[in-house]
């Protein structure tokens, strides 16, 4: 279940940090490129169908299926929260080296 | 009504939801406890033994108890404490019956390090805020069926509008932006309402399924008749067990259910049997079922089937019975989540929360998106925006701390007075009532604040009251290894934290902000 929720909570904030207002928000000035958003969609949609893989293989598909729309659930609440309070705790979680991967602004 | 498909399905959103929201806040709460009504029981009923008998010695105490109790019974029900529904030995039996009316019946509580019924101090317990969410109370159940149904439409119906009418359902996905006045209600409800989305549809609709033969009693009567007679006839027949074998009248002794419980654990894994149903003991045909732990929403679990007097396995019996049964039953197992372990059944709590605070935000919005319209009236707020105000405060407030209420009166009404149980619930009631009244009198802002410190205190100080009352006091409970008493305590502490952090931020708030003309109270106003 946790490796489950860590999963589902990267892919949220993929998907959040593949929008410019809540990139922005986690690293002021910056901004996507045409590629960085799909990377980062991609990434998320890959983490998301791992949960739901874990999760169905643990739990049995039906459970597996609640699992992964209560740890979702979960994820997006945290995520809102953490935008608006703390955004820069999500800048120290720079496991998707998101650094690298966007233009800094012009 | 507005033109064009948004606006008007913004009209039904707002003012379908307004008129239902507090009958739903109070359903959802209820229903939202409800997902640890076992863990609430326990807590009420401190004098339950924490059980840690094995499985083997648990049957033998209930089949010896059951064989003094309710010799010649037509079935007898074995429940061992394996999983959180049922964390003490219960057994249950049911007598012969007439052709007119079924057969007497009795359940008891059994310790198994004693094999006697354990007797707890008369509650409602956790059951009883269950029940509230669909039973309502001090009504008819009928009567309550029906308004929790009505309600539980427009609560669809507000969910559907409510997609329809935001229009930045993706790109506001994550956004909640704080101290933005009616934008940050807004995007709270908003919030709420779309993390928890998949939730909120299921449980509703699948509460409305619940129902289904009260709410649409002519679908069973289009094929099967008017009449109570009719019905009977067709739950007879959607029920029916499918084999109904006869006493055959010659006494056989029942063969060891222990062995059995062993096969079905060598069959499905240790801790996996959930119930011993055993038909007809005593008589040379009885049937044992054993039924395994509910480990998928579908609401029923696979069986074995033993022959009662040689302990033979003669059969397994799916869990699956028909397509439309399974679809029926999967929607229900889905809204009671009896299948969800400890971390599922914490994040169906999360979403139940999440949607009872979609509901109060979004009564709350309501007053937020007139105030500045209402207070600039020549002759102040109307009397309708004035009573919606104090029946939010009173409502979102009130019924938490009338819960608070039910668990002092708990702890604190003697146990041996004998209505013991319905007071605690007029309590509860009382409370909500007093809240209402007190909400009604005070300025709005102070009362908000008054009654947040209130609801603060009562859940702060139940672990306080619980330490006082019983020998399981936190620190004994931690030092125990008892999760469940200890859970409770810490979960009261928690939520007494928030409601103090709200009531911080309300005085933040109130300072900082430019008083509101809404310092008189509702009486005064309306004198």
């Amino acid at each position: 279940m946790l490796l489950a929720f860590l999963l589902t909570f990267a892919a949220c904030t993929a998907f959040s940090l593949a929008m410019d207002r809540h990139l922005r928000q986690v690293w002021p000035g910056r901004s996507h490129s045409r590629h960085s958003i799909v990377i980062y969609r991609c990434c998320g949609i890959l983490f998301l169908m791992t949960a739901t893989y874990i999760c169905a293989q643990r739990q049995g598909l039906a459970t597996g299926l609640v699992s992964i729309c209560g740890l979702a659930t979960l994820s997006v609440t945290l995520l809102a929260l953490l935008f608006s309070y703390r955004p820069r705790w999500l800048a120290h979680m720079d496991y998707l080296c998101a650094r690298y991967l966007i233009k800094p602004a012009v | 009504m507005k033109n064009g498909f948004r606006q008007s399905m913004g009209w039904v959103h707002t003012w379908g939801g307004l008129v239902v929201g507090w009958i739903l806040y109070f359903v959802f709460l209820t229903g939202t406890l409800g997902y640890f009504d076992t863990e609430i029981d326990r807590w009420m009923k401190p004098e339950l033994p924490l059980e840690t008998t094995p499985l083997h010695e648990a049957i033998t105490i209930a089949q010896q108890r059951l064989e003094q109790q309710a010799p010649g019974a037509q079935r007898w029900f074995i429940s061992p404490a394996t999983n959180r529904d049922n964390p003490n030995l219960r057994i249950f039996w049911e007598m012969p019956g007439t052709d007119d009316a079924r057969g007497k019946t009795g359940n008891e509580i059994l310790d198994s390090a004693t094999g006697q019924p354990v007797t707890a101090r008369a509650t409602g317990g956790g059951q009883t805020l269950y029940r509230m969410h669909y039973a309502l109370h001090y009504l008819p159940v009928d009567v309550a069926y029906w308004l929790v149904g009505i309600c539980s439409m427009f609560m669809l119906v507000a969910i559907i509008t409510g997609v329809v009418i935001h229009k930045k359902i993706f790109k506001d996905f994550f956004t909640f932006r704080p101290r933005k006045g009616q934008r940050s209600w807004l995007d709270m409800h908003n919030l709420l309402s779309v993390t928890a989305l998949p939730f909120h549809l299921m449980i509703t609709y699948s509460g409305l399924i619940f129902f289904a033969f009260t709410y649409m009693p002519l679908i069973i009567a289009g094929s099967y008749g008017i009449g109570r007679d009719a019905e009977e006839r067709f739950f007879d027949e959607l029920f029916a067990e499918t084999e109904n074998t006869e006493i055959i009248g010659v006494t056989a002794p029942v063969a060891s259910l222990h062995l059995m419980a062993a096969e079905a654990e060598s069959h499905w894994g240790k801790n996996q049997v959930r119930c011993l149903e055993i038909h007809r003991p005593g008589d040379a045909s009885a049937r044992v079922h054993i039924g395994s732990q509910l480990n998928s929403p579908l609401r029923a679990s696979p069986e074995l089937v033993f022959d009662g007097t040689t302990g033979i396995s003669v059969g397994e019996k799916a869990a699956f019975a028909s397509s439309p049964r399974a679809v029926r039953d999967t929607l229900l197992g889905l809204h009671e989540g009896l299948f969800a372990s400890s971390g599922l059944r914490w994040l169906y709590f999360l979403s139940g929360l999440l949607g009872t605070t979609m509901i109060a935000t979004g009564s709350i919005l309501w007053t937020v998106k007139r105030r500045a319209r209402e207070y600039q009236k020549p002759r102040g707020p109307s009397l309708g925006f004035r009573l919606v105000e104090r029946m939010n405060l009173g409502v979102t407030l009130g019924l938490p701390i009338g819960i608070a209420g039910y668990f002092w009166a708990n702890r604190l009404l003697p146990v041996d007075f004998s209505a013991r149980d319905q007071w605690e619930v007029h309590v509860m009631f009382l409370l909500l009532l007093a809240t209402l009244l007190y909400g009604a009198l005070r300025p709005l802002l102070r009362g908000w604040n008054e009654l947040l410190w209130a609801a603060a205190l009562a859940y702060g100080l139940l672990p306080l009251v619980n330490a006082l009352t019983t020998s399981r006091h936190l620190v004994h409970s931690v030092l125990q290894g008892d999760w469940l008493f200890a859970g409770f305590d810490l979960i009261c502490l928690v939520v007494g934290a928030c409601f103090a952090c709200a009531a911080v931020h309300l005085r933040d708030r109130t300072y900082t902000l430019p008083q509101m003309p809404a310092t008189r109270s509702l009486i005064a106003e309306s004198a």
